[in-house]
């Protein structure tokens, strides 16, 4: 039972609620990041006079975090941007610092942690390091993890900033490049949006903002923000739609262009089946096994709704992101690496 | 498992343990609160336990629990008592921000409340114990949870959380004082907490309105002297002592800056529990 899917489907259900049905609903949220989407969504419609004081409060508390969040994004984006600017021709910020650049609804009470930019591979190396010269510092990891990120993936090590802590994702390619499906970074088309206080950023486009998400969730291993990042799909499609009647359609044919369809197919079909999206066409599911795990991963990853089938569906999805990233003869020797290394590290505190 | 509902000032905790000792001390310390009627809804579910691994058994360690949110490290099995109560701090401090949370001792009398804000070690707990104990009302020895619709605080009255030394000071200063068991070689030394006074705990329902503000300091053979501080001051130390003044941002800002413009500020230095008491009663008398 998904009170929290339930909930953002169709906010006018919290009118029969009780006290228990509440707290419910709060844990859900809170262990999917979705409380402060939850607390939008419940404050935006009438029914908000229905929400018992108990709950208020958590809610407008999220609220006040995700706001906080917003601003210290922006105070990031303001400083980087004039680092930036100088040192590399062309960034794109993507995801959620992109819905906060485009002032997008989906950015409201969305839980944020790090911002995700998008750099030409040719300048990564001098990014790094004048990232590294402006307060900003490489988390922890070892050699094996730095070299697999660098060779393999589609970012840097994540940096993290001395003072504030905020986490940065350089990204020199939208997949990682061992995924077959891997296209040319330059094929993404930009659009720029001017910020009071910030100046000139890039984004994706629209329709290529949604295709990034779609597949950034479809080839994911571990799916801890995976309900949230559905429903920012299922908020993107829905804002873009409301301008746009053929959104969907030139989504679908630019991710063919793209040779990305099948992630976008993913996501249509889930935002559809699981939240409702307005989408005209109907969508079919993937095969029997992936849509088990799919339908029994997007639900709140809490004792009121876990079953045995979520940890079965987790465990398909974690081998299937990883086939997705990197063929067999890489992955087996990385993997037999990583438990290894879990083993070694299980000393005492 | 033991399971235990609270009402606690204005939240709703429910405390679950499988450690008999934990739960012990729960009947002990919150003797008071237990007799209190508790609402229907949980704010705050709350679990200490033992791991379900070989460190239930070997060197044995507990964790914390907010629902199935865990954001502390394990600690050793003996400290799961004042682990208990800092997870509960945690709690508060990260979730209530519908208040301006302060790092205070408060405390009342004649309807006036003094917030005693200080950073870890400066003795904030023991004067608001020492204080408890010679017929104030206790708040709060750790967070003062300040309105933001008007000038009220908000009582806590939960066990304090006393340090080192003071278990001792206070012991024999106060014959009436009563401690739960004591905890050594914590993160914080050694630590044991104070029952709140009966008094404290049945009125934990009534807030009063803020009086002043007064930053202590213990110091060894002084003379109780309190100092006026400029708002100036007073404003950069409620800041660096909030919990929350960033979340709150520009509510925050005014919520401290009003804060200022109704009541003083000032400096104490002390070290005899009777001149502190003589001291801080003067400042709640009627003019």
């Amino acid at each position: 039972m998904s009170l929290l899917l339930d909930t953002l489907k169709a906010p006018h259900i919290v009118e029969n609620f009780n006290d228990a049905d509440w707290q419910i609903l709060l844990s859900q949220a809170r262990m999917a990041n979705l409380i402060g989407r939850l607390a939008y969504r419940l404050f935006d419609t009438e029914k908000s006079k229905d929400i018992p004081e108990f709950v208020h409060w958590q809610l407008i508390s999220a609220q006040k975090v995700a706001l906080r969040q917003i601003q210290q994004a922006r105070c990031e984006l303001s400083s980087l941007s004039k680092l930036l600017d100088q040192r590399c021709q062309r960034w794109v910020l993507l995801k959620g610092a992109a819905y906060i650049a485009r002032g997008l609804s989906v950015a409201d009470g969305r839980s944020f942690s790090d911002i995700d930019i998008l750099v030409d591979k040719t300048s990564i190396k001098r990014v790094e390091f004048s990232l590294l010269g402006e307060g900003w510092q490489r988390t922890q990891i070892d050699d094996y993890d730095d070299r697999y990120y660098r060779q393999w993936m589609h970012e840097i090590p994540p940096l993290k900033h001395s003072e504030n802590r905020t986490v940065l994702d350089v990204h020199h390619n939208i997949l990682p490049l061992t995924n077959r499906d891997c296209p040319e970074p330059e094929r993404f088309e930009t659009q720029r949006v001017e910020l009071e206080d910030i100046g000139t950023l890039l984004t994706l486009t629209a329709e290529d903002l949604v295709i990034h998400s779609a597949c950034h969730l479809f080839t994911e291993s571990e799916f801890h923000n995976g309900l949230r990042d559905l429903s920012d799909l299922d908020m993107l499609f829905r804002h873009f739609s409301t301008a746009n009647d053929h959104f969907v359609e030139s989504v679908i044919s630019r991710a063919g262009k793209l040779g990305l369809r099948g992630y976008v197919d993913l996501a249509l079909y889930y935002c559809q089946k699981l939240l409702d999206t307005p989408i005209n066409k109907q969508q079919r599911p993937p095969g029997a096994v992936l849509n088990f795990a799919f339908r029994h991963i997007f639900t709140p990853n809490h004792k009121s709704s876990r079953t045995w089938k979520r940890h079965i569906a987790a465990t398909i999805l974690y081998w299937r992101g990883h086939l997705l990233r990197m063929p067999l003869r890489l992955l087996i020797p990385h993997l037999m690496r990583k438990s290894f290394a879990r083993l070694q590290q299980e000393k005492p505190v | 498992m033991y399971n235990h509902r609270l009402a606690i000032g204005p939240f709703s905790f429910s405390l679950s343990t499988n450690i008999r000792s934990v739960s012990q001390q729960i009947e002990q310390l919150y003797a008071h609160h237990l007799c209190h009627p508790c609402p229907s809804y949980v704010d705050f579910n709350v679990r200490v336990k033992t791991p379900l691994s070989h460190r239930r058994w070997f060197r044995p360690q507990v964790e914390f629990f907010m629902d199935e949110i865990n954001p502390f490290k394990p600690l050793p099995r003996d400290q799961a008592y004042p682990m208990l109560e800092w997870g509960m701090n945690w709690c508060i401090a990260n979730h209530a921000h519908h208040y301006l949370i302060e790092h205070a001792g408060v405390i009342e009398k004649n309807g006036r409340v003094i917030m005693m804000p200080a950073t870890q070690g400066s003795g904030k707990s023991t004067l608001t114990a020492a204080m408890m104990l010679s017929g104030w009302r206790l708040f709060s020895d750790e967070l003062a949870l300040l309105s933001l619709q008007g000038n009220e605080v908000i009582p806590l009255a939960r066990p304090i959380n006393i340090k080192n030394d003071a278990i001792d000071i206070l012991q024999s200063h106060f014959s009436q004082a009563e401690f739960g068991d004591i905890a050594h070689d914590t993160l914080k030394g050694t630590v044991a907490l104070m029952k709140p006074g009966q008094e404290s705990v049945a009125n934990m329902h009534q807030k009063a309105p803020l009086h002043c503000i007064v930053f202590p300091t213990y110091k060894a053979g002084s003379e109780a002297r309190l100092s006026p501080l400029s708002s100036l001051d007073s404003f950069q130390r409620l800041i660096d002592n909030s919990f929350n003044y960033n979340v709150l941002g520009a509510e925050g800002f005014h919520k401290v800056a009003d804060i200022l413009q109704s009541v003083p500020s000032y400096e104490f230095e002390y070290s005899r529990f009777e001149d502190a008491s003589d001291t801080l009663d003067k400042l709640v008398e009627d003019a």
